[in-house]
């Protein structure tokens, strides 16, 4: 898999994010089935927060 | 006014307030928990740099036809994204919490990870709403968000508040004013660690 390389930037302000947590999710859609790590057993989920406004953002990781 | 640490402490200014909304946790008609997520408001609104709002899930348009993030309302999402810290209002009903409560909180994920949670229980016998609370903390936890260490247990509601709501019994002030320092302590830390702190 390739990484996310990219920072994630703030809609709202266009700053650049804090990556702050990864979650593992199951969803149940087709769709994301390109992002499944086979060892974790699911999709992580890269969640970002602004550190000017603190808008949240999340995103699938590819790592 | 931002919020400022006492003389001495190490010293920290918000750049903004935080904001803790109170989700009433039941549409049950005469549901004794309102006039407490009411207290719940009162009692935030009344400290400095925080901002607060209720939000009560019989007043929230989700379908029932489907579950989980596909019944996202955006407006609650919005709320939750903004939120640092929740105050959850959840009567005990047949030893557990209520279903659409689970239903909504369902309805978000990325919006409540890495923010405080705190439960206030509500039943109308003898135990405050504490084993509603102990089956709701897993699921907390699974949605990614921190509890808390204190709860508030609201037992024997209906003799709690007059018929107007008011509150009749003053004790109940100093176990909130325990639950909203640690929530907001809670708040306060995990916000910093957001918007500041790099997961390795």
């Amino acid at each position: 898999m390739v990484a996310n390389a990219s920072p994630v930037v703030c809609a709202t302000c266009e700053r650049e994010m804090n990556h702050h947590a990864e979650k593992l999710v199951h969803p149940t859609d087709s769709v994301d089935d390109g992002y499944l790590d086979p060892i974790l057993g699911g999709i992580v989920e890269e969640v970002h927060a602004c550190p000017a406004c603190g808008t949240g953002a999340s995103r699938r990781s590819t790592r | 006014m931002p919020w400022q640490a006492r003389e001495g402490a190490t010293r920290m200014v918000e750049p903004r307030p935080l904001f803790i909304p109170v989700i009433l946790g039941t549409v049950r008609q005469g549901r004794r928990s309102a006039p407490v997520a009411r207290l719940m408001v009162s009692e935030l609104s009344r400290r400095p740099g925080i901002e607060t709002d209720l939000i009560d899930v019989a007043r929230l348009p989700l379908r029932v036809d489907d579950a989980g993030e596909a019944t996202k309302d955006p407006t609650f999402a919005a709320q939750m994204n903004r939120a640092d810290a929740l105050v959850v209002v959840s009567p005990e009903y047949n030893h557990g919490y209520s279903g659409l409560l689970k239903h909504v909180l369902d309805s978000c994920l990325r919006e409540y990870i890495h923010k405080a949670v705190g439960v206030v229980g509500v039943s109308a016998g003898p135990f405050g709403g504490a084993r509603g609370i102990q089956d709701l903390l897993p699921v907390l936890r699974e949605l990614g968000l921190v509890t808390i260490f204190w709860d508030v247990h609201f037992a024997t509601v209906e003799n709690v508040f007059d018929e107007s709501g008011v509150l009749r019994e003053p004790a109940y002030l100093p176990r909130i004013d325990k639950f909203l320092k640690e929530l907001v302590w809670m708040a306060r830390t995990l916000r910093h660690g957001r918007e500041h702190i790099v997961l390795e």
